[in-house]
């Protein structure tokens, strides 16, 4: 079975800080992989790469979608021209629609959506609202058939607030749909986010801290939640985490950061149990004798 | 607490006093000084006054209840909306019968206004675009019919569409190169592209005619002209109807057309706001980082605000040169721009009725207090403070969409 998304050799430089180096993993589909480390490893960073929103400054990630076509999530953020371009009018074009149209939105495209470590809502339109913005590849995007109201319209419109109420309910936010997004309560946005991701359509989805300011209760619910969307809409999850109980509990595949370095990949249990983990999280015995 | 507004009160009197004695107190009358010391101590008291009343509305507030007071009111309006609007309408049609000529034009006018501003409220209020160069566009559509008429003898039924879709190439050249601008810096480069176009208006002597302007021919119906006499091959409006001549009938005429479009423009708008093209403004107002990461393209988005919020301001601009008959650059100033933007804000940003409102109510109240043409500024940044302190969202605040479930008893 070919990995969902395939990430090698990634590597961000920030100026002079090195922030990720020779990262390399795979995330098998339909599979919840979680990204692990202590603070400062460099996996949102990895998240912000996956997800469009830098620009790597080198090695590949690339994104094999179930109908066998290939995305490669450096290409359509647009990089610098280089010397092939300029003899090959195909690479050319390519790479100027990219500079002026790509971006993090084209991974959205592809089937990355994402959730944020700090909640980015709509906060001035309601929770439904948020969800229709998501169903943007469903709805009919077109200005005149929308003034118009003809049917194609009304209908794609009204399936688009069906399948928002959906997930509302899923997510057992089904009375607060009217509300604004801003005036919900912590919890609630957290959920009301990933319920605007499902609406994007994700093949991969990467949550950035799901639990963080959540009691374990939520918690627990969460990690249902995130089993369901797994078993029941095909969605493949990848997630950073610190909550370890959530991790080990929900994950097939743990990768571990430190200092911009996978330090160790493979089974919650393997992980958890691996030295070189607890160094990384607990520091090293005997390390303040140092060199 | 008494005691301490009460305290207050004489304290600020007591620094009004000190204030305002040697500024009022004493006048120079030719070469000697007089005293007037009952004046200073007359404002003092005023302001005593005015320290204690105030006083008194903040301990009011203090002990109210949470909710708003504004609550009933607004309450009304959404429970009587469609009468409302059927009302206004029907009201705005019968009346240029009643109020006259002068009034009429003024009418004309806030009629042009609300559809500047309704463009603008698309930039401003839905994408949350900081446009200070707004007048730019209605430059563009003002100035597109009247060189589209000198050079290529455009009618301005031609013009009408011909001007709007004009604005709105300027529209969206403007927004690609400030496609990665936010808040202030995008403000600072509108501002700018604003002052470009009104400049090289005034400078293009060969082309605009500069600041002597261009001369606009007045709309025709269906070939019908409104003048006292007609042009060779074509016939006027009275002789054809055997009436008198009047050129009542063409104000008459112009405000109703005008009235049309606007209301065709509410239409569209608030269509608009319902559509997703209108929820990804508002989205990309919200946060534009969340809108990428599912998958809406910020370019596209930004340019379809930029370009049919120019549009409308190239419509209005059409208008107005129609209905003043001659344009030149010194209508296009930055005022204007901070007018229309104004009116937007204290309407309520993206509310549409709201910024209808405030149009209307912005170009009507300064011809009323012509009386006051001094303090006609004063007034206006009174009512601006007023309503940024008790109504920061704008008269009417935005109303959102309400979505019922089919197919589920409640």
């Amino acid at each position: 079975m070919s990995a969902l998304l395939t990430v090698r050799e990634l590597t961000m430089r920030f100026g002079g800080v090195v922030a990720l180096s020779g990262v390399g993993f795979e995330v098998a589909p339909g599979s919840v992989t979680a990204l692990i480390g202590p603070n400062g490893a460099g996996k949102t960073t990895v998240f912000n790469c996956v997800t469009g929103f830098y620009r790597a400054s080198g090695g590949e990630i690339l994104l094999n979608t179930p109908e066998g076509r290939r995305v490669d999530l450096i290409e359509i953020l647009g990089g610098p021209f280089r010397a092939g371009d300029w003899w090959s009018p195909r690479a050319f074009g390519r790479r100027l629609y990219y500079k002026m149209f790509g971006g993090a939105a084209l991974a959205a495209r592809a089937g990355v959506v994402r959730t944020f470590q700090n909640i980015r809502l709509f906060k001035e339109m309601t929770a439904l609202e948020n969800l229709l913005v998501a169903q943007r590849a469903r709805v009919d995007n077109a200005i005149v058939s929308g003034l118009c109201a003809t049917r194609a319209y009304r209908a794609a419109e009204a399936e688009a607030v069906e399948r928002a109420w959906y997930w509302l309910d899923f997510f057992r936010l089904g009375d607060e749909g009217n509300r604004l997004a801003g005036e919900l309560a912590y919890g609630r946005q957290r959920r009301l986010e990933i319920a605007r991701a499902m609406c994007a359509a994700p093949r991969l989805l990467c949550l950035d801290e799901p639990a963080a300011g959540l009691n374990p209760q939520e918690t627990a619910e969460l990690s249902d939640w995130i089993l369901a969307l797994r078993r029941g809409h095909g969605v493949t999850v990848c997630l950073i985490e610190h909550d370890m109980r959530l991790v080990m509990e929900i994950s097939d595949h743990v990768v571990v950061l430190d200092h911009g370095q996978v330090i160790a990949a493979g089974r919650p249990q393997a992980v958890r149990d691996d030295p070189v983990v607890l160094e990384a999280y607990l520091g090293a015995p005997g390390e303040e004798e140092g060199w | 607490m008494r005691n301490s507004w009460l305290r207050d009160a004489l304290v600020t009197g007591l620094v009004a006093l000190l204030l305002f004695a040697p500024m009022t107190g004493v006048a120079l009358s030719g070469y000697t000084l007089e005293g007037h010391w009952q004046r200073p101590l007359w404002l003092a008291l005023g302001v005593v006054i005015g320290r204690l009343g105030l006083g008194w509305l903040w301990q009011r507030r203090q002990g109210a209840p949470a909710s708003s007071s504004g609550r009933g009111w607004s309450a009304w309006i959404d429970a009587h909306r469609p009468q409302l609007i059927g009302a206004a309408l029907a009201v705005a049609f019968v009346l240029p019968w009643f109020i006259g000529k002068y009034w009429l034009n003024v009418a004309i006018l806030a009629w042009i206004y609300v559809l500047l501003a309704l463009g603008l409220n698309i930039v401003v209020g839905l994408a949350g675009l900081l446009d200070l160069g707004f007048v730019a566009f209605y430059a563009v559509g003002a100035y597109g019919y009247a060189l589209g008429f000198k050079y290529l003898d455009l009618s301005f039924w031609t013009a009408l569409p011909a001007g709007a879709l004009l604005a709105g190439c300027f529209g969206v050249m403007l927004g690609f190169p400030v496609l990665r601008m936010h808040g202030d810096y995008l403000a600072i480069v509108t501002l700018g592209f604003g002052e470009i176009i009104r400049l090289v208006l005034n400078n293009w002597m060969s082309f605009t005619g500069g600041p002597n302007g261009v001369r606009v021919p007045f709309p025709s119906l269906f070939g019908l002209e409104f003048g006292r006499r007609a042009g060779p091959g074509h016939v006027t409006f009275h002789e054809y109807f055997n009436l008198p001549y009047s050129n009542e009938y063409r104000d008459i005429f112009f405000y109703l057309l005008l009235l049309v479009v606007v209301s065709g423009m509410v239409f569209v708008v608030r269509r608009l706001r319902r559509m997703p093209l209108g929820r990804n403004w508002e989205a990309l107002r919200e946060d534009e980082i969340a809108c990428r990461s599912l998958g809406i393209q910020p370019v596209s988005v930004k340019l379809s605000a930029f370009g049919l919020g120019a549009m409308t301001g190239g419509l209005g601009g059409v208008f107005f040169a129609a209905s003043q008959g001659f344009v030149n650059p010194t209508s296009f100033t930055f005022m204007e721009s901070a007018h229309i933007l104004a009116m937007v804000i204290l309407g309520g940003m993206g509310s549409t009725g709201g910024v209808i409102v405030a149009a209307v109510v912005l170009t009507v109240l300064p011809e009323m207090l012509r009386d006051f043409a001094e303090y006609r500024g004063l007034l206006f940044g009174c009512a601006m403070v007023a309503m940024m302190v008790w109504r920061p969202r704008g008269l009417m605040g935005m109303r959102r969409a309400l979505f019922h479930r089919s197919g589920v008893a409640e």
